[in-house]
């Protein structure tokens, strides 16, 4: 699937099978797929469909079996275990389902992770982080722990840790799949407001419809490849539309 | 049941590694235990068999005194008792031979009745004539075959001792005669000198009864004479062997007690570990009873395993042991004639009971886990509690009001009665004052880490904030890792300053102004003619004749108290200076500390000895081992050396040795050499040389103690791995996050073993914070067990050692988990919460 902005990533018939038993199983099935940059897309897909393989392929986490992945112009899986981490590291932001902070470390920690990890010294960075914390809402939350934040704080302090590096693209899992609909609802706003004021390319997955309505273009992943006339852009995407599609394909 | 095997099965499967190490400690703590006791007990055999060899079989030894040795009567008097079958005399007088080449042999004289020797077990003929043939030629003598080799002699050579003519009848392949190594076997009639002058005089008796020895030995003394079994060692051991002996079972113990910590240790996190999943099973309908069954399942495979393994594991180290030379009581080969089953099946028993008992706590544990907030999805954080970061006062506390108590113990009861109590104290406080450091070490690893975390991201750079902050916030889960360092390298720290306390014992006896000393052996017939010369030579500031005498158990030392009180080199205290003047003026004796805790003697009170004049008591003036140079034995007494002569007679070969101490000005090497050219072929030996021989003698006997650290070692580092391997389950999640968030393969690795580094280092810290007084404690209770004269000397080069070495493990076991991790699936592990 193209797009007419510059390609920030892009995969050209992506294939990835799993070894079961004595078959072998596609997950992925020819994926060929571009976002650009500053573009939000969102992902949708039926359990099961690859919705989460193809996170993991653009991230640099699982090697396709056949296919490229250019990720900023290189070619991801060409490049070796050790560069691929370090394009990841300037590239990509994560925010995860399950939220996965560290629980030992309070939420400004937590916050900076990314840059103790990338050898930088953030102590000198405290008031921004406090702003991105404020940005998200938990400017008042700065030294608590993550065992006593909620569903909807947790996942806010994970969005601000995948911004803390400025990456240029986000990438973001089920975020509102383990929150409420009203906090859903505020993380999604919050998403909305990154992609407009940082200009940040976001891939985003979910399952539900008027999630998936917020973005420039909507994607539908079954049975591991994207479907003809299943791609939703610009005045196209809203949430009529992408029910009569999920419908169309049986979702 | 089912349930119980299923699970049981399925953890050896999936966390086989975990399992296999755990099991191994055991195994390694138990090979320990088995190879010390097996070891130890066929030591015994092997040693009881070859002292019982190597003296002849009577059942006791008359010395009699010089007034009745002259006389006819005494035999005869001696075969009229009731229940003795047989009586016959021995003398065994040293002395010594030249050969036509210049060599001195120093040889025992042996006279006795030919026709007796054989029946008394006391030599095995190889070649020539038997004892009792017709046709012998006059003066015969029989010689070892060895010395007949090296001398080049052979049956019908004559042989000249001292100024006696003989001829070799035959030659000897075996001797059972105690200590006497070269002896020159003749005819009792052969004497020429009478009786009385002999001064290795003694009678050996058969007895009707062997085992009633008592009313004759009680009947000799009555008599004015000694009368005592023959030497054997099973019922003798020397307090060194003892302390020895003790020694490595304790550390044999403690092995085994590693062994089980990490068991436990294991367990106890295993719980931790797998609370969601034990959670989840709960969930699912399985009871308490079934999660409880599975557990104790686990541990009984574990320590069955692993006491099976051990036991044979330790059965082949004994072998290899014996092989090698590596005893309980030093350096000797021993045969591996018997396993002592009984005392390995008890520990092996008490091994697997106490692991089952171990599995308690995490049982309870297990079912105290509050299944539905553990199922929530934030799992069950652990707050802790104000009361609970300070609980780590209430043991500190006892083990100050204990400590405090145990000082009060010297006004509180008497001396004697007291000891026992205040070792319970001292031990109870000890263990206050662990589980005060375990509780301690969560706090001291968070507050060190913070501290190294801010001081080494200065220093070095960010990259170094991550491991510190990590260990900082986990000290509660990385506590378990240190605790376990902390015990394991306290135990060795424990164990090698004992060892080197002991080892420091035995140099210190010979250390003494050693290096200045020239030892001289001279030929027996020229002994008093060559001291003249010495001691008319500028070079010679002083000359110690030194005379020997056994008295088994007994070792009589004579030397001249006024040469002692010369000795340039050595400075005496008042007390000793006192003492020496006392010997030389009137009777009195000086007792080294183990002659002294063997004789059950004090500085007033008297010791009695058999002399030639009958039975007599002189006085302990001193009890002191600053006279260890005179020979390498611990258990002797010193006494005047003119008076070794009245008392026991003229004794030719104790004249065969002096201490030669060079004047100021002239080296000791000088000193040998003038000797060497003055007095060949006498043998002489600086005591620099003799002094290096005697410490590598001693550290080829502790070499068994070093054998047994090494297996600690390997232990600690298997407790470190198991502990980081749970510990990197736990962090799977944790470590994946960060390789998602742009960490490294090899930026990850260092990070891990980093955090293993700082855990070494709290672990080493806190293992000398206990070591130190556990240390203290072994040290004092060995010292009264064993009564050897011990000084706690802890020392600073063997505690930078240890911590070194406790680092390096730490180091080495943080390296696998940091690899598995590095190595795992990021995207599998971020997937589920």
């Amino acid at each position: 699937m193209m797009t007419d902005r510059d390609p920030i990533v892009c995969l050209q018939d992506v294939r990835v099978t799993y070894s079961a038993g004595d078959k072998d199983l596609e997950v992925l099935e020819g994926i060929d797929l571009e976002l650009g940059a500053g573009e939000f897309v969102s992902l949708m897909g039926q359990s099961g469909s690859g919705k989460s393989t193809l996170l993991n392929v653009i991230a640099g986490l699982l090697p396709p079996t056949t296919g490229t992945v250019t990720l900023g112009g290189e070619a991801l899986y060409a490049l070796d275990d050790h560069q691929r981490t370090l394009l990841r590291r300037a590239h990509i932001g994560f925010v995860f389902q399950f939220f996965n902070l560290v629980p030992s470390l309070d939420v400004l920690e937590n916050v900076a992770l990314p840059l103790w990890i990338a050898g930088e010294d953030p102590q000198g960075k405290e008031a921004e982080h406090r702003e991105l914390l404020e940005m998200v809402g938990l400017g008042h939350r700065a030294h608590h722990h993550p065992s006593e934040l909620s569903g909807g704080e947790l996942q806010r302090v994970t969005l601000a840790r995948a911004l803390v590096t400025k990456p240029p693209l986000l990438l973001a899992d089920e975020p509102t799949g383990n929150v409420s609909a009203k906090m859903g609802l505020e993380i999604l706003e919050l998403f909305e407001r990154v992609h407009r004021e940082w200009n940040q390319t976001i891939l985003l997955v979910t399952h539900n419809h008027r999630d998936a309505a917020r973005a420039q273009r909507v994607v539908f992943l079954n049975d591991g490849r994207i479907p003809r006339d299943s791609v939703l852009t610009g005045t196209e995407v809203d949430e009529a539309r992408i029910l009569s599609v999920l419908q169309k394909l049986e979702i | 049941m089912k349930l119980a095997f299923f699970l049981c099965s399925r953890n050896w499967r999936s966390r086989r590694t975990r399992q296999l190490t755990s099991t191994l400690g055991v195994a390694l703590g138990g090979a320990l235990v088995t190879a010390v006791l097996t070891m130890d007990h066929n030591t015994v055999i092997f040693k009881a068999s070859k002292e019982r060899k190597k003296y002849a079989e009577p059942d006791l030894e008359v010395f009699p005194t010089a007034d009745r040795a002259a006389s006819d009567e005494l035999p005869k008097w001696l075969r009229s008792l009731p229940g003795v079958e047989e009586v016959t005399p021995v003398a065994m007088v040293p002395v010594s031979w030249g050969d036509r080449r210049g060599n001195t042999y120093q040889l025992t004289q042996v006279l006795a009745e030919l026709d007796r020797v054989e029946a008394f077990q006391a030599c095995v003929l190889d070649s020539g004539w038997e004892f009792t043939a017709t046709g012998l030629p006059e003066s015969p003598v029989w010689i070892t075959k060895r010395m007949a080799k090296q001398a080049k002699l052979d049956v019908g050579d004559s042989l000249q001792l001292e100024d006696q003519h003989f001829v070799i009848a035959g030659l000897l392949k075996k001797l059972h005669l105690g200590f006497h190594q070269e002896i020159a076997l003749t005819d009792w009639s052969s004497s020429r000198t009478p009786v009385s002058q002999w001064k290795g005089l003694r009678y050996w008796l058969r007895l009707d009864d062997p085992q009633n020895t008592d009313g004759f030995v009680r009947l000799g003394k009555a008599e004015g004479f000694l009368a005592q079994p023959p030497p054997t060692v099973g019922t003798t051991d020397t307090p060194e062997d003892i302390a020895m002996r003790n020694g490595l079972t304790i550390c044999a113990l403690l092995g085994l007690a590693l062994g089980l910590f990490i068991v436990l240790h294991t367990l106890l996190m295993t719980v931790s570990e797998r609370r969601r999943e034990i959670a989840l099973l709960h969930g699912l309908g399985a009871t308490r009873r079934q999660i409880s069954g599975a557990m104790l399942w686990e541990a009984l495979v574990q320590s069955l395993l692993g006491t099976i393994g051990g036991v044979g594991l330790g059965l082949a180290l004994a072998f290899v042991c014996g092989k090698v030379g590596i005893s309980s009581i030093g350096a000797a080969r021993y045969p591996m004639v018997g396993v002592p089953w009984t005392a390995v099946a008890v520990v092996a028993a008490t091994g697997i009971v106490i692991t089952l008992l171990g599995t308690l706590a995490p049982i309870v544990a297990a079912r105290r886990l509050p299944t539905a907030r553990i199922l929530s999805p934030m799992g069950l954080e652990t707050r802790r509690s104000k009361a609970a970061t300070f609980r780590w006062l209430v043991p500190l506390g006892l083990a100050v009001v204990l400590g405090i108590l145990h000082f009060l113990m010297n006004w509180l009861i008497e001396e004697r009665a007291a000891h026992l109590a205040r070792f319970a104290l001292q031990l109870a406080s000890l263990l206050a004052f662990a589980t005060s450091l375990v509780f301690v070490a969560p706090g001291i690893l968070h507050g060190l880490s913070a501290w190294a975390g801010r001081l080494l991201q200065r220093w070095r750079g960010p990259q170094y904030h991550l491991p510190f902050r990590n260990v900082s916030t986990q000290g509660h889960r990385n506590a378990t890792a240190v605790c376990a360092l902390m015990l394991v390298f306290a135990s060795i720290y424990c164990m090698h300053t004992l060892t080197e306390c002991l080892k420091d014992e035995v140099r210190t006896l010979g250390r003494q102004a050693m290096s200045e000393m020239v030892f001289v052996h001279h030929g027996a017939a020229r002994a008093e003619e060559e001291r003249a010369l010495v001691r008319e030579m500028p070079e010679v500031a002083t000359l110690l004749a030194v005379q020997n005498e056994t008295r088994h158990p007994l070792v009589i030392r004579g030397v001249d108290p006024h040469s002692l009180l010369d000795v340039p080199s050595i400075e005496l205290s008042s007390d000793e200076r006192n003492a020496l003047q006392g010997l030389a003026a009137g009777e009195g004796v000086i007792l080294t500390h183990a002659m002294a805790d063997r004789l059950q003697l004090r500085v007033g009170d008297d010791w009695e000895v058999s002399t030639r004049h009958g039975i007599r008591r002189v006085p302990v003036r001193l009890v002191s081992d600053r006279f260890g140079y005179l020979r390498p034995d611990r258990s002797y007494v010193l006494l005047d050396g003119a008076r070794v002569e009245s008392w026991f007679g003229e004794n030719r070969g104790s004249k065969t040795w002096s201490i030669v101490y060079p004047s100021p000005g002239t080296s000791s090497a000088a000193l040998v050499e003038m000797l060497q050219a003055s007095l060949s072929p006498a043998r002489i030996v600086d005591g620099t040389t003799l002094f290096r021989k005697r410490v590598w003698n001693i550290d080829v006997d502790f070499l068994v103690f070093d054998l047994i650290l090494m297996g600690a070692v390997v232990l600690a580092g298997l407790g470190m791995l198991n502990s980081l391997m749970i510990h990197a389950h736990q962090r799977r999640r944790e470590i994946a996050l960060y390789r998602a968030l742009g960490m490294t393969r090899e930026e990850l690795v260092p990070m891990l073993v980093r955090e293993g580094t700082l855990l070494g280092i709290a672990g080493a810290g806190l293992a000398i914070v206990l070591g130190l007084p556990s240390s203290w404690l072994a040290f004092d209770a060995l010292k009264k067990v064993s009564g050897l004269n011990l000084v706690y000397r802890p020392s600073l080069g063997w505690t930078l050692a240890c911590v070194g070495l406790c680092i390096v493990v730490a180091r080495v076991a943080s390296r696998h988990p940091a690899r598995t991790l590095a190595g795992s699936n990021v995207a599998e592990e971020l997937r589920y919460s």
